[in-house]
């Protein structure tokens, strides 16, 4: 009894080691930042890499405009969505070989900003709306998950669908998606 | 370590656990008290109390519920979500937990929730984000429901299984248009339901009219009705559709049961503590809407009290058997001490009897019964019996107006003990 009082009493302290952004770090086996930036590279790679940028190009002389829409999440998890749009859309950008417009949200306060500077700004500086660039495409998509439990071990399959469509004519330019299969084994016995 | 020190330790054990169970008898009334007093204050006097890490999860089920069904849905996720972490943490089976259950007494255990309340965790959760207008999040909680329920499930007994997480599963993809997988749960709700010998409400037989109207072809609504216990006629299109989501009364807390016997044979106090669930003292009662001269009544879909009980009783071997553990290893503590000198087995008697204390933790401020109104409105606006969505609780709750449009449907989650109503709208789909 006195050695498990003396258990019980027992505590442990914080340890903080800072690590590679890039390091892969598994810890729950939950969707993670290595997930994020991984799949959105690897499929925005995969867009860049198919007809439909060489055919926008060709037919209007210029690069195609791209803007994220709506990418759900239909998992198991709460995903920070953010964080995967803002990692597709760095890949995007970064590529240099489309040119990539604000999304609505941006909009609406880039917008608000225009308007005021309308009221505020001097004539040299101020910038006119009706300006904008408008998107030739939209990205689409969903994160999906199937999850097989069973005692304390899970798999969890996870699919990344992405639609590139064409604001123009509703046309599904490219269709990505990504699988991803994790085996999570949980502890049967803790301290 | 020094006989001065174990002499010391041996002390102070017994206070230390005396006060845990006090802390213990303190969550409880407060709880018994929630029907006659307000969530706030008794979140107050919940925050007040310190719990120790491993009764953490059960404080945070509590605050989270409380903070929810104040209308602070951010507070109440965040207290969710950090108690949903703590109960995964405590899955594993642990050593030194098991040997302090066995030696000293059950409430040393990490809380780690019982199979209905793991699943209720993640109702409340999706309810919450609901009512934040998330309905992705909601989705993610009752998937997330499904795979626990999954985990649960065994051949011989639904332990586990809940009625209302499937109706509101059924619900979630519903408002998503997810119409073949709200189908399936809403057969699985009522299958459950049946499989408990409890009588299906009329949203089960007949309810989920909209559903039909929103497949879009005849046809195919026709066979659907049929198959998913879906009234003869779709809805009229003029009308809005109003599920209410009510949660009436205060479930009953645990008591503990003690029984000390002096064994002559022994020469030792044996005792005994072991929890159980006292006799109910709820009343039923539906929330009813008047409108028009007619009555809409909330039916009830999840007996808690039931369920809870069922949960104890299903880990009633398992506390016996440590039980009978503790037994044989206290008589060994007290047969030691017996064996260097009389006044010490005295001591180690008392020793070994006040450290027994069962445990009668749980997640005891969840409502009695889980109701469910579903029904549909022309469109205009109605009276309701408590404030909607305020922004803080008003000195006295006062009715309010709902206004509905055609085609709209309204989720209202009512929970009874803040006499508040909260929505959920979602406009007619294109």
């Amino acid at each position: 009894m006195l050695v498990l009082a003396s258990f019980l009493v027992a505590g442990c302290g914080t340890k903080v080691t800072r690590i590679d952004a890039d390091e892969t770090t598994d810890l729950s086996g939950a969707w993670n930042d290595t997930d994020s930036r991984l799949v959105a590279e690897e499929m925005i790679a995969d867009a860049l890499s198919r007809p439909w940028t060489s055919n926008f190009a060709g037919e209007t002389g210029r690069a195609p405009a791209v803007i994220v829409g709506t990418v759900r999440n239909f998992s198991h998890e709460h995903i920070n969505m953010n964080t995967f749009i803002a990692d597709m859309e760095r890949a995007l950008v970064n590529s240099g070989r489309i040119e990539f417009v604000a999304s609505s949200e941006e909009r609406g306060e880039i917008r608000a900003e225009r308007v005021d500077q309308d009221l505020n700004a001097t004539e040299e500086t101020r910038n006119e709306a009706g300006q904008e660039f408008g998107a030739d495409f939209m990205l689409k998509g969903q994160i999906n998950t199937i999850v097989d439990a069973d005692g304390d071990e899970q798999v969890r399959y996870y699919q990344v669908d992405l639609t590139m469509i064409s604001l123009a004519d509703n046309r599904k330019v490219w269709l990505g998606q990504k699988k991803i299969k994790k085996l999570v084994e949980n502890g049967k016995v803790r301290y | 370590m020094s006989s001065i020190k174990k002499t010391l330790l041996t002390v102070l054990m017994p206070v230390f656990l005396q006060a845990c169970a006090i802390q213990h008898q303190q969550v409880n009334s407060l709880a018994e008290q929630l029907d006659q007093s307000t969530p706030s204050a008794t979140l107050l006097s919940l925050q007040e109390i310190n719990p120790p890490a491993r009764d953490r999860a059960q404080y945070l089920l509590n605050t989270g519920l409380l903070k929810s069904v104040t209308g602070d849905f951010e507070g109440g996720i965040d207290d969710l979500q950090n108690a949903k972490d703590i109960l995964n943490s405590l899955q594993a089976t642990s050593v030194s937990e098991n040997l302090a259950a066995a030696t000293i007494n059950e409430t040393l255990r990490g809380y780690d929730g019982s199979a209905s309340e793991r699943v209720l965790l993640h109702e409340l959760l999706s309810i919450n984000y609901l009512m934040l207008d998330d309905l992705d999040a909601a989705r993610v909680e009752v998937l997330q429901a499904a795979v626990v329920m999954d985990e649960l499930a065994t051949e011989e007994k639904p332990v586990g299984q809940l009625a209302s997480a499937h109706y509101i599963t059924g619900l979630v993809y519903e408002l998503g248009g997810e119409l073949d997988n709200a189908r399936i749960s809403y057969r699985k709700a009522a299958n459950l339901m049946t499989l408990r010998n409890l009588s299906l409400p009329s949203f089960l037989q007949n309810g989920q009219g909209s559903l039909g109207s929103d497949l879009g072809m005849d046809e195919s609504a026709d066979q659907y009705r049929e198959q998913a216990f879906l009234p003869a006629e779709p809805p009229d299109p003029n009308t809005a559709e109003i599920i209410v989501i009510y949660w009436d009364g205060v479930v009953t807390s645990k008591r503990g049961t003690s029984t000390s016997v002096w064994v002559p044979s022994m020469n030792q106090v044996v005792s005994l503590a072991l929890p159980h669930y006292p006799p109910s003292d709820y009343v039923h009662q539906p929330f009813t809407l008047n409108i028009a001269g007619q009555q809409y009544r909330t039916e009830t879909i999840e007996d808690i009290e039931a369920l809870l009980r069922e949960d104890l009783d299903g880990e009633s071997a398992a506390i016996y058997a440590m039980t009978l553990a503790r037994i044989v290893s206290k008589h060994q503590f007290v047969k030691s001490a017996n064996e260097q000198n009389s006044g010490l087995a005295l001591f180690a008697n008392i020793v070994t009897m006040l450290t027994e204390s069962a445990d009668i933790r749980s997640w005891n401020m969840l409502p009695s019964t889980i109701q469910i109104g579903r029904f549909s409105l022309p469109a205009g606006e109605y009276s309701l019996p408590y404030p909607l969505n305020p922004e803080s609780l008003p000195a006295s709750p006062a009715e309010s107006k709902l206004a509905v449009s055609p085609g709209e449907k309204v989720v209202l989650f009512v929970p009874g003990v803040s006499k508040r109503i909260f929505s959920f709208r979602q406009a007619p789909r294109l």
